[in-house]
């Protein structure tokens, strides 16, 4: 590496006499390591002599589909705008307008590239899930791996180790480790690893044996702006209606019907409100729904697909945040590997009652801004102790704004420049 | 940098750009070995995967419970001798058919009779699983409820505390004073 340094530093003094020299080491290269090393030697001489700005390629086999860890990669992408030549990989259909309608982010600079996967197209699957692929079969996703060698740096955003990573540098930003390293798993090839929370970090550990390199926190954006909020007796849940109701709001539901037949007059005008997105067709949603219906005095409202601006308001008239993902789980992928709504209601001065576990533990401090809580029954036992304390609630409002704070995309796009400036930096580009 | 030089790398860029396009194989594109093993501790699985490798070894069991072999098993990678090799085996196999099915029948419904124990056992012990996780949060409940009643009762106590003091003889009347 260092001898390639110098040879680079030589050609930007001596073009015309290096230039020989150079070309005998890229042919040398290719004859030891192979052709992938000499191109990347080729495209690190290109970035370190000024001759073009350093290509960065981002990959997610679900860009197409809204979900957090997709919003993640892509405002890493739009902090670093100016200073990469920054292409999108996406396996479906997507185009900016999307981008900008889901996350409200401009990334009118970044090219879109679609590369179809045929053992997917095959099977029209909407969803590509990288688990259905055996030892048998021929691993599709090395499609994308040829094409990580076209990148001075390639980051993988999905949560899909099977891509091969050829580019100088390469970057797994691991969301979580859902499965263990078993055929056509590569984390382990990639340059540096980001991960979100430090529980990501613990079981990057336990899974794969590996260290991450880098910890930065989602970039959380539902600030309130300077209008005042009017709070009102209500407790939100925000989570995906997921099929498999691993974000519990049946249980939630259960303990508010519950808090209302046990103590009715502390809870005589609080309301709650579950909101999510949900498919089409999805029974678990359908079953919340007839509960909500046949208990139609007791202020369960169910509010699905909502636009954000609807969001927004009702964070801001809201009171206490509920959130059980994790309650009972039998693996631990199934707990809140961060939790960015509750920073976003956090940001809003909601009181977070969360599931003492997995990334809500780095976010609520038990007693402090909120409370974490181990089962229903603790649910219900400190939301009653808020619903009596309007002081309790004011002052827990409070700090829980000011612990958001840490979550902010300011600081979430000042870490991901240091970040990247000091790859850059290693790559040859001061 | 001097526009020849620039050219030059761009062609040499070009070149090997089409090369590396050429090469399928990821392993002779990085000259090196890409794939390896890697053995699986099931100490360290959380329930789900358990539950999925079970799912995975039952499939595969029920999949094997027959071990009288079928023609399409039969197989050959030699290229050229690898038909007539197949077709002598097929033959043999026809023949020696009903044999062999008597000699493996009993192999086969002891294999059938493992794989229904498992699937037995895997409903008896998910079946006690579910009933010690009842358990646990009927647990959960009672600690909680427990607690509430701890707090009321140390309340009730210290009103109690209070009465005893303010109505104690030593105490001076307030309304005679």
């Amino acid at each position: 590496m260092e001898h390639f340094l110098e040879l680079l530093e030589n050609l930007k003094v001596h073009p015309q006499s290096a230039f020989s020299e150079f070309l005998a080491e890229i042919k040398r290269i290719s004859r030891s390591k192979g052709i992938q090393a000499a191109y990347n030697s080729l495209l690190q001489a290109e970035v370190y002599l000024n001759l073009r700005k350093p290509k960065l390629g981002i990959y997610d086999h679900a860009f197409h589909c809204i979900g957090g860890a997709q919003k993640y990669g892509l405002s890493m992408i739009s902090a670093l705008q100016n200073q990469f030549d920054i292409t999108i990989i996406s396996n479906k259909e997507v185009n900016h307008s999307h981008f900008m309608r889901w996350y409200n982010l401009d990334l009118s600079h970044c090219e879109i590239k679609i590369i179809k996967l045929p053992f997917y197209e095959q099977k029209s699957a909407h969803h590509l899930d990288p688990a259905c692929i055996s030892k048998d079969e021929e691993n599709p996703f090395h499609l994308i791996s040829k094409e990580s060698g076209n990148y001075d740096i390639f980051v993988n955003n999905s949560m899909n180790e099977m891509v091969y990573p050829l580019s100088n540098i390469s970057v797994l930003v691991c969301h979580f480790p859902e499965r263990r390293p078993k055929t056509y798993f590569y984390a382990d090839q990639y340059t540096h690893i980001i991960h979100n929370s430090l529980y990501t970090a613990e079981w990057i550990k336990k899974k794969w044996d590996l260290t991450p390199h880098e910890h930065i926190y989602p970039p959380v954006d539902m600030e309130p702006g300077i209008q005042k909020m009017q709070k009102k007796k209500t407790i939100i849940s925000v989570a995906r209606f997921e099929v498999e109701g691993t974000k519990r709001q049946h249980e939630m539901m259960e303990t508010f019907l519950k808090l209302k037949h046990d103590h009715p007059k502390a809870t005589e005008d609080w309301t709650f409100k579950l909101i999510g997105g949900s498919d089409a067709k999805n029974p678990y949603l359908q079953r919340l729904k007839k509960i909500a219906a046949q208990t139609s005095g007791k202020n369960i409202h169910l509010k699905v697909n909502i636009p954000l601006e609807e969001l927004k308001s009702l964070y801001k008239e809201s009171t206490l945040f509920w959130h059980l993902c994790g309650l009972s789980h039998s693996d631990p992928s199934e707990i809140e590997h961060f939790g960015m709504t509750a920073v976003e209601a956090m940001q809003n001065k909601v009181v977070p009652v969360v599931y003492d576990g997995g990334g809500l533990r780095e976010i609520v401090d038990h007693g402090i801004n909120g409370f974490r809580v181990k089962s229903q029954a603790e649910l219900s036992y400190y939301s009653l102790e808020l619903f009596q304390d309007e002081g309790l609630v004011q002052s827990m409002g409070e700090n829980a704004q000011k612990k958001s704070q840490e979550f902010s995309r300011f600081k979430f796009e000042e870490r991901i420049h240091a970040f990247f400036s000091r790859l850059l930096s290693s790559y040859g580009r001061l | 940098m001097e526009n020849n030089i620039t050219k030059e790398m761009e062609k040499l860029k070009k070149e090997l750009h089409k090369k590396k396009e050429e090469v399928h194989d990821l392993k002779e594109l990085v000259k090196n070995e890409i794939d390896k093993d890697y053995p699986s501790n099931l100490e360290d699985f959380s329930e789900r995967e358990l539950e999925s490798q079970l799912d995975e070894y039952l499939s595969l069991l029920n999949k094997y419970v027959d071990p009288v072999p079928d023609k399409t098993s039969i197989t050959s990678h030699r290229r050229l001798i690898g038909t007539p090799v197949v077709w002598i085996k097929r033959i043999f196999l026809k023949i020696t058919k009903s044999y062999i099915t008597h000699i493996l029948g009993k192999q086969k419904i002891f294999n059938q009779k493992c794989v229904a124990l498992y699937q037995n056992l895997i409903i008896h012990q998910k079946k006690y699983h579910d009933k010690i996780s009842q358990i646990e949060e009927r647990i959960g409940e009672c600690e909680v409820h427990l607690e509430v009643i701890a707090k009321k009762l140390e309340e009730i106590s210290a009103n109690l505390d209070q009465n005893r003091a303010d109505t104690s003889p030593g105490k001076p009347d307030k309304e005679n004073t």
